[in-house]
C-alpha cells in the first residue's frame, strides 16, 4: 500500500518531466470515463456511506463533515 | 452524457456561427448556457434489521461560456430517510437489560446473549450544495467558492469552501489549493449526556457545536495519451464536540456482568491528514481502468489504507459494465474500549463505537450503464459491503459473545444523465 503512492508519487515527478501531450493527441483523455469526478453521485454516495461507517474519510474531496451519522 | 452535452454544444455553437455569419461580426460578450445534470435513487440496507436508507440525490452542472473561458455552476440536493437499529456501545452480557431511550420517555431491551441495538432511530436528512467556479487570469487560471448545507433532527451542517487551480504545460499539468470550513450544530434528543454519567444523571446542555478546518493540495498530471494521474494532500482539523451522544460503554466486572453503563467520552479535537492517489488509464478503445489508494492518520491513533479499482468495459452501443472492488482497513482509536473493567479507575477517553475499532471492509459491486431515448445515460449500480472487526476478547462470563460481530450491507442505485 504504501508502496503504491511511492510509486504514484515517483510517476507524478517523472510525469513532469514527460513530453508534452498535444490538444490532438488527447482523443482518450477526453473521454468522460477518464475524468476524475465523472460520477459524482457515486462518489458522492459512497463517500458519504463510507464515512458514516468508517473511522476515516476523505481523500479524492475533503474529509469534512456535515452529518450526525448512526 | 457527454454525447448529448457535444450535441447541444455543437448546436448552440452552429446557431453562434450561423448568427455570426449573418450579422458579419464576430461573437464579443456572447454566453452560451448548458445544463448537465442527473438524478439518482438509493436503498441501502445493512443485515440483521440495523440502518435502512432510502435517498433521492440531484446533481447539475451548468457550463457558462465566459470571455475568459467557462464558468460553471454546480448544484447538489439530496433527500435521505434512516430507519433501523444501531450498535449503542453497550457490552453484551447473559442477562437481559433494559434501559431508557435517549428521550427518557420509553425502554429499550436487550435481549440476552444479542449484541445490544438502539432500533429509535428515524431521521430525515436533508442536504444542499453550490459551487461557482470561474477563470480568473485566464482559462487555465480558475478559482471557485462553495457553500453547504445539511440538515438532520438533531443536526445542522453549514460550510463554506474556496479554491484556486492552475493548468500549466499545455494543460498536461494542474496544481489545485482548496480550503473548507464547516460550523456544526448538535441538539441531541433528551439534551447531551455528560460524558461517563449514567442513565440516571442530569444531562447536560441542550446544543453542542464542533467546527471543521479542511486544506487539501492536489496535482493532476497527464502522463500519456492514455492515462493520467491525481495526488491529493489533506489535512482536517475539527474541534468541539465530537461525541456521538446516543453512544454508550459498559462497566463490567470479571464475571461478565454489566455494572453500569456510561456515556461514551472522547477527546475534543480531532487532526487527521489524507495522502490519496488515483489513476485511470484507457486500456483499449473503450476499456478504462481507474485505481486509486488512499493512506490516512490521526492524533485519534487511527491509522488506515484503502486501495479501489474500476474497469469500465465497454459492451458497444452506449452500454458498458464496470465491477468494483475495494479494500479498507483501519486500527482502533487510542481510546477505543469494548467495555471497561468495572473494577479499574475510568480513563480519561473511552468509546465502543464500533467505527473506531479495528477492521477491514471489503466492497464488490457493479454498474451497468446504457444508452436511453433522447441522449439519457441510464446506470444500475449494485454493491454488496462487509465489515470484519477483529475480535477482542471479552471476559469468561461473556464467553461465545462479541461486542462487534461486524455486518452487512447492500447499496443499489439507478440514475440518470440528462
Amino acid at each position: 500500500m504504501p508502496t503504491y503512492l511511492i510509486f504514484l508519487i515517483i510517476v507524478t515527478i517523472a510525469g513532469c518531466s514527460s513530453p508534452d501531450i498535444k490538444p490532438w493527441e488527447r482523443g482518450n483523455l477526453a473521454k468522460d470515463a477518464m475524468r476524475f469526478g465523472s460520477d459524482p453521485l457515486i462518489d458522492a454516495t459512497e463517500d458519504h456511506i463510507y464515512f458514516s461507517k468508517e473511522g476515516t474519510s476523505g481523500g479524492r474531496s475533503f474529509a469534512g463533515g456535515g452529518c450526525g451519522c448512526n | 452524457m457527454q454525447l448529448s452535452k457535444h450535441q447541444k454544444k455543437s448546436k448552440n455553437n452552429l446557431a453562434l456561427a450561423a448568427a455570426s455569419i449573418l450579422t458579419a461580426s464576430s461573437l464579443p460578450n456572447v454566453s452560451v448556457a448548458d445544463w448537465s445534470q442527473e438524478v439518482a435513487i438509493l436503498y441501502y440496507g445493512e443485515s440483521d434489521k440495523r440502518v435502512q436508507d432510502g435517498s433521492v440525490k440531484y446533481n447539475g452542472v451548468r457550463t457558462i461560456e465566459g470571455e475568459k473561458g467557462d464558468n460553471t455552476l454546480t448544484l447538489n440536493l439530496g433527500i435521505d430517510t434512516l430507519t433501523g437499529a444501531s450498535p449503542s456501545g453497550i457490552a453484551p452480557s447473559n442477562d437481559l437489560q433494559i434501559l431508557t431511550s435517549p428521550s427518557g420517555n420509553s425502554t429499550i431491551t436487550h435481549s440476552a446473549g444479542k449484541l445490544p441495538l438502539d432500533d429509535s432511530f428515524k431521521d430525515t436528512r436533508l442536504s444542499a450544495s453550490a459551487n461557482w467556479e470561474q477563470p480568473l487570469v485566464n482559462e487555465g487560471t480558475r478559482g471557485n467558492i462553495g457553500a453547504s448545507f445539511s440538515k438532520e433532527y438533531d443536526y445542522l451542517h453549514l460550510g463554506l469552501s474556496g479554491g484556486l487551480s492552475k493548468e500549466l504545460a499545455n494543460k498536461n499539468t494542474q496544481f489545485s489549493v482548496g480550503l473548507a470550513f464547516s460550523a456544526d450544530t448538535l441538539k441531541p434528543v433528551g439534551n447531551a449526556p455528560i460524558p461517563f454519567a449514567n442513565e440516571n444523571a442530569t444531562k447536560g446542555s441542550s446544543t453542542k457545536s464542533k467546527k471543521t478546518l479542511d486544506a487539501m493540495l492536489g496535482v493532476t498530471q497527464v502522463l500519456s495519451k492514455n492515462t493520467i494521474l491525481q495526488l491529493n494532500y489533506g489535512v482536517s482539523a475539527v474541534n468541539g464536540y465530537l461525541n456521538d451522544p446516543y453512544k454508550w460503554v459498559s462497566r463490567v466486572n470479571n464475571r461478565g456482568k454489566i455494572i453500569e453503563n456510561l456515556y461514551e467520552s472522547r477527546p475534543d479535537s480531532r487532526t487527521g491528514h489524507n495522502l490519496f492517489g488515483a489513476i485511470k488509464q484507457t486500456l483499449s478503445d473503450s476499456n478504462v481502468l481507474s485505481t486509486s489508494a488512499r493512506l490516512h492518520t490521526d492524533d485519534w491513533g487511527i491509522n488506515s489504507y484503502t486501495l479501489d479499482a474500476k474497469y469500465r468495459v465497454g459492451l458497444g452501443s452506449r452500454k458498458s459494465i464496470e465491477p468494483h472492488i475495494r479494500y479498507y482497513h483501519q486500527s482502533a482509536a487510542d481510546f477505543y474500549r469494548p467495555q471497561l473493567e468495572a473494577s479499574a479507575t475510568l480513563p480519561q477517553y473511552a468509546s465502543a463505537d464500533y467505527r473506531l475499532a479495528e477492521f477491514n471492509s471489503y466492497t464488490l459491486g457493479a454498474t451497468y450503464r446504457w444508452g436511453g431515448k433522447n441522449n439519457r445515460d441510464w446506470r444500475l449500480t449494485g454493491e454488496f459491503y462487509t465489515q470484519k472487526p477483529t475480535t477482542v476478547a471479552l471476559t469468561k462470563g461473556q464467553a461465545g459473545l462479541d461486542a462487534n460481530p461486524g455486518f452487512n450491507a447492500v447499496m443499489l442505485s439507478i440514475g440518470v444523465k440528462f
